[in-house]
């Protein structure tokens, strides 16, 4: 193994994390040098995943890991899975802090929000790159720490309070991961991911330990991708600003806890024993029920960005739902989600961030006539509307297809009626606000309004959310092409389910 | 790199053409203001450009039978043009390009007779504009499209889409009629999605070909086949599930009515054929609830719809019945696959006849509510043609009535019976909606008004022209002529004669009997979505103990947070017992320990001795 392939790894990880205490330094007022690394660090870390996606297709590994007690390794490693999950979180990351440069240049305390950012960011990545559980709860508790300062950024009391409800959720939830981990490790030493046939091989005694496990894992990281009813963080956490809302929904957050637990069902259990021992079946029941609740919960919520919480809590357990069918169309289901629901979530909070930022609109109801005043950030928030109910060609039907084909496969066919009826609730809420932006008139002036002559708003607001909502579009449309999400994502569960 | 023939890229841009322009539209009315575009509408290259959306798919009718892979569209696309897929993808290009003709010449009157463009009024005209292609390439793609995905985008492309071509004018009447449009749209998409999910999933293919094929064996055939028939069956005006028809149709703009019942129904039947495993195995349960069901609207909805007053209503409670008939023949392939065979090219014949001629009717109401320049003698026979026909006295209506006879005769002619009596419902219909022409086109030239443009006379009457002589040129099944031997006339037009000296009948006898006028006149007031009124208080019955149980619910989630507030006041109350406490004890420690020490000695003294 070269020096490249061991240093690639940190590289991507230090791209950010370097970048944080430059951007700490920083005195609030340099906006220009601020933003300059920013972008630059962003995109170099886009290159070099870009770079890593490459090699891992021609078979090349990227791997460091070194021994910190015992047997207890620090592992960092490019999986075709964690790749998956690094390619988004350097993909939005870039789109996020261009929005983000926008949306909060004018508020105090600008170089802490983008230091944090930043290191918010690395933990993501971190979290995509880990190689065992060890290496995983690091970056995932570091995650927590670093979005707390995101999250009470504008620092009010009502904002601080949501904070400590945030802390509340997300350090209990660690605390119960972090036992489930150290369990794990006291009964089966230290399990690299994708190291499946190490609990399989544990003497029958252990298996009810296993169980035990396993409910423990799945409940802490359950707590950070929103599952009933552990969901309760989320909607309070809508007080964030926007980018740091898009970021917690689409990327960083709700999506550390989702993919902790693909990693835990896929590559540490393995499905195959997962399923062996009865431990899939009760996961399917819990993300029905969240996708349904959600969904129910959605309808009467009278803010944006409530209402879109609650469309995250349904819509990050069809991941979950995805991965717990023992098929390989549902486990790519579930990975593929994973990029579509951030492509298309990410869009949505832009939208409602640009509403915000330019008319002063926060409520379902004032969005009245904004189609007119806003035409190209509301065919974007139509489009990922429309993808989220999963109309084609958006990318969350090709999600649905799969999740379909995996149910069915499975056999599991009632989860093809909780697909079908997630589907219309979502469409009885979003419908409405379509409604509402295309077809309804304005009557008055706006709350707030701010012109950005000759744009609709400004033009770091304006492109960030046209480019997602373009890739939520071009995810769907060309699932065919052979680095798409799709290809991508069956290509590893297929991988699974035929070494 | 391989090598497309011209007739590949030409079925290619069948929907890729009218997206273009869809797209160059939404680019337009994203970057310019609305007057300017408004003014542009009348310019005669934007026309050109605009009516010119659905030629490609014309002329893929005419080159004939062709086929194109393209794997990188969704999970795969296989776009194919060949058999039924060819003669439903013509009659459905047909009608999008003589009602696109009609549409521009329609919009230009409005502008004229609005004397003023405001900029909202522009801006929705634009928007109408660029969503108009925009369903016509979803109506297209779910026609050739043979992979199921591609199928299920353009059937969702077209239903969403139609919403904005429904709700245009945005009156309430047009915003109801569009919300019960779009309820049932979503409805019908989810089961759709569930059905072809089900289906797609069990059997792990990605064709329609392969998908019809494996249902067929498969155990769970009936269940899938009956969400799938229900899904489609709303888009195809299926009994109880049609509701949305009669209140989207009055309230849309003339050109989209035409496109609704025309094209966008024939969707569902659409469906239907390219999804059920009809003729491939038998569904008898399913196959009679098709058959029932679709005589009950056959003859239920001529009844309903005749009492109406808008002409639009009628029509399209007319577009139910027929749909009804088509559905009552569908229903028995199902039941008895063998009768697939012959009874599939007559639907398509059906579909067809129906599709021009009752796009001729729509468009033929919006030539007797404004002026025209047209010779009366004339206009009365384009708008009489295709109603006669329609009711199968001329035409089309006779090729299609005496190809159902056919295939009916050998077993089922009691069933063709029958269906022959719904025929007269059909002529009743009619008739009444010419009367009601008349009248509307008396009001119409007594209000002063600009006359309608040339364009929308060149495309009603093209579609009249159409319509009549579909089975000449257009489409036959084969073994039949165009027009059956002599003979056969007086079997093939009895109901239509029969319908028309009932309604001469009823007319006279309205005239003698005025209560009969009361009452007529009373009938007016039925509901125009009929069982929609009874559907939103099953919906508010239902709702309103959900609404309850969140409300208890929600009471307990209170009553929780009260108890809990109760125990953390009591909390506080033991720990200020305890801070007490400690106080008090700490001021008595010392004695406290001597007394301690004290006792221990005692105890330990006591134990020596």
């Amino acid at each position: 193994m070269n020096t490249i392939q061991v240093l690639m790894p940190l590289l991507v990880l230090f791209t950010s994390l370097l970048a944080a205490p430059i951007i700490f330094l920083l005195p609030d007022e340099s906006r220009t040098a601020r933003t300059i690394i920013n972008l630059s660090a962003a995109i170099i870390k886009l290159v070099l995943v870009s770079g890593m996606f490459l090699g891992v297709y021609l078979g090349v590994d990227f791997e460091i890991s070194f021994a910190v007690v015992g047997d207890l390794c620090f592992i960092l490693r490019a999986d075709a899975l964690g790749l998956m999950f690094a390619g988004l979180s350097s993909l939005l990351w870039l789109f996020t802090t261009i929005y983000a440069v926008g949306y909060l240049e004018d508020s105090s305390n600008r170089s802490r929000f983008f230091g944090f950012f930043s290191i918010c960011v690395a933990s993501t990545l971190g979290i995509a790159l880990a190689g065992n559980l060890f290496t995983f709860i690091l970056f995932y508790e570091l995650l927590t720490l670093s979005t707390y300062p995101l999250v009470v950024h504008r620092g009010t009391p009502e904002v601080l309070a949501a904070g400590n409800r945030y802390l509340q959720y997300t350090l209990t939830g660690g605390a119960v991961l972090l036992l489930g981990i150290v369990a794990l490790h006291a009964l089966a030493g230290d399990p690299a991911f994708g190291d499946r046939a190490r609990l399989a091989a544990l003497p029958e005694t252990a298996r009810p330990h296993l169980m035990v496990i396993f409910a423990l894992l799945i409940a802490g990281l359950a707590v950070k991708s929103a599952m009933v009813p552990f969901h309760g963080w989320l909607p309070v956490a809508m007080v964030a600003p926007a980018p740091v809302s898009a970021l917690l929904h689409a990327v960083a957050v709700v999506k550390a806890g989702a993919f902790g637990i693909i990693r835990v069902v896929h590559d540490v259990y393995g499905l195959d024993f997962a399923h062996f021992m009865g431990l899939l079946y009760p996961l399917t029941i819990a993300a029905a029920v969240t996708i349904l609740y959600g969904s129910a919960r959605a309808l009467t919520q009278m803010s944006i960005k409530r209402r879109l919480a609650f469309s995250t809590v349904s819509q990050v357990s069809y991941i979950i739902i995805g991965v717990s069918l023992f098929h390989p169309m549902g486990v790519a289901a579930g990975l593929v989600h994973l990029i579509h629901q951030g492509l298309m979530k990410v869009t949505l909070f832009f939208c409602a961030g640009n509403y915000a930022q330019t008319l002063g609109i926060h409520g379902v109801d004032e969005l009245d006539g904004t189609g007119r005043r806003m035409p190209l950030t509301s065919v974007s928030f139509t489009v990922a509307s429309l993808g989220m109910i999963g109309v084609p060609p958006v990318a969350g039907f090709i999600t649905k297809w799969y999740l379909g084909m995996g149910a069915a496969g499975a056999g599991t066919y009632w989860v093809i009626l909780v697909i079908a009826i997630s589907g219309m609730l979502n469409a009885a809420y979003y419908l409405p606000m379509l409604y509402r932006i295309w077809f309804k008139e304005r009557r008055g002036d706006w709350p707030d309004e701010t012109t950005f002559a000759p744009l609709e708003t400004s033009a770091w607001l304006l492109y960030p959310t046209i480019a997602t909502a373009l890739f939520s579009c071009a995810a769907g449309l060309l699932a065919g092409l052979p680095f798409s999400p799709a290809r991508w994502a069956a290509e590893i569960a297929i991988g699974e389910f035929l070494p | 790199m391989t090598a497309f023939s011209a007739t590949q890229v030409l079925l290619f841009l069948v929907v890729a053409w009218p997206l273009t322009i869809a797209f160059w539209l939404a680019c337009l009315y994203g970057t310019r203001p609305s007057a300017v575009l408004a003014h542009r509408w009348n310019r005669w290259w934007f026309a050109a450009l605009w009516v010119s959306a659905p030629l490609p798919a014309l002329a893929a009718f005419f080159a004939g039978d062709v086929r194109l892979d393209i794997d990188w569209l969704l999970l795969g696309g296989v776009w194919e043009i060949g058999g039924l897929h060819r003669i439903i993808l013509g009659l459905t290009a047909f009608l999008w390009f003589t009602a696109g003709l009609y549409a521009h010449g329609y919009f230009s009157h409005h502008k004229a007779a609005e004397k003023q463009t405001t900029k909202d009024k522009a801006g929705s005209l634009l928007s109408y504009a660029a969503i108009w292609p925009l369903t016509m390439a979803g109506n297209f793609m779910l026609v050739i499209a043979q992979d199921i995905p591609g199928f299920f985008t353009g059937y969702a492309v077209m239903t969403f889409s139609a919403y904005v071509l429904v709700v245009h004018y945005g009156t309430r009447q047009a915003r109801d009629g569009a919300a019960a449009y779009m309820i049932m749209a979503v409805i019908g998409e989810g089961l759709i999605l569930a059905g072809l999910l089900w289906g797609a999933g069990s059997t792990q293919t990605l064709l329609l070909a392969d998908f019809r094929q494996a249902l067929a064996v498969s155990p769970s055939a009936a269940p899938i086949s009956t969400i799938l028939w229900l899904g489609f069956g709303i888009k195809a005006g299926l009994a109880g599930l049609h509701i949305w028809l009669p209140m989207a149709h009055p309230v849309a703009p003339t050109p989209a009515s035409a496109i609704l019942s025309g094209a966008m129904i024939k969707a569902g039947l659409a469906g239907w054929i390219f999804t059920l495993p009809v003729g491939l195995v038998s569904l008898p349960l399913l196959g009679n609830a098709a058959l029932y069901t679709g005589l009950a609207a056959a003859f239920g909805a001529a009844l309903y719809g005749v009492a109406h007053r808008d002409p639009k209503v009628v029509l399209a409670y007319s577009s139910v019945s027929q749909m009804g008939m088509m559905t009552a023949v569908f229903g028995l392939s199902l039941v008895v696959p063998e009768f697939w065979t012959a009874a599939a090219p007559v639907l398509v014949l059906f579909a067809a006849h129906h599709g021009f001629n009752k796009g001729a009717l729509f468009m033929g109401v919006g030539m007797t509510d404004r002026p025209v320049r047209m010779p009366a003698w004339l206009l009365w026979i384009a708008l009489a043609l295709p109603a006669l026909s329609l009711a199968g006295l001329l035409g089309s209506g006779v090729t299609t009535k005496w190809a159902v006879k056919m295939i009916l005769e050998n077993g089922h002619a009691r069933f063709a019976t029958i269906l022959g009596a719904a025929a007269s419902g059909t002529a009743l219909l009619m008739i009444r909606t010419l009367y009601l022409q008349y009248r509307s086109r008396r009001r119409a030239l007594a209000a002063p008004q600009p006359a309608a443009p040339w364009s929308m006379g060149a495309a009603w009457i093209s579609c009249v022209i159409i319509a009549a002589s579909a089975p000449w040129w257009f489409y036959l099944p084969e073994g039949l002529q165009p027009l059956p031997p002599a003979a056969q006339w007086p079997g093939l037009i009895w109901p239509a004669l029969a319908g028309c000296a009932l309604a001469a009948g009823a007319y006279g006898a309205v005239r003698r009997i005025p209560r009969l006028g009361v009452a007529t006149g009373e009938s007016a007031r039925l509901p125009i979505g009929d069982l929609w009124t009874g559907y939103v208080w099953m919906g508010k019955k239902i709702t309103g103990p959900a609404t309850k149980t969140a409300g208890c619910v929600r009471a307990l989630l209170d009553e929780a947070l009260r108890m809990r507030q109760a125990l953390m006041r009591r909390g506080a109350g033991l720990t200020a017992f305890m801070e007490r406490g400690e106080l008090h004890f700490r001021a008595w420690a010392g004695v406290l320990m001597i007394l301690l020490a004290l006792a221990m000695l005692i105890i330990m003294m006591a134990g020596h001795t």
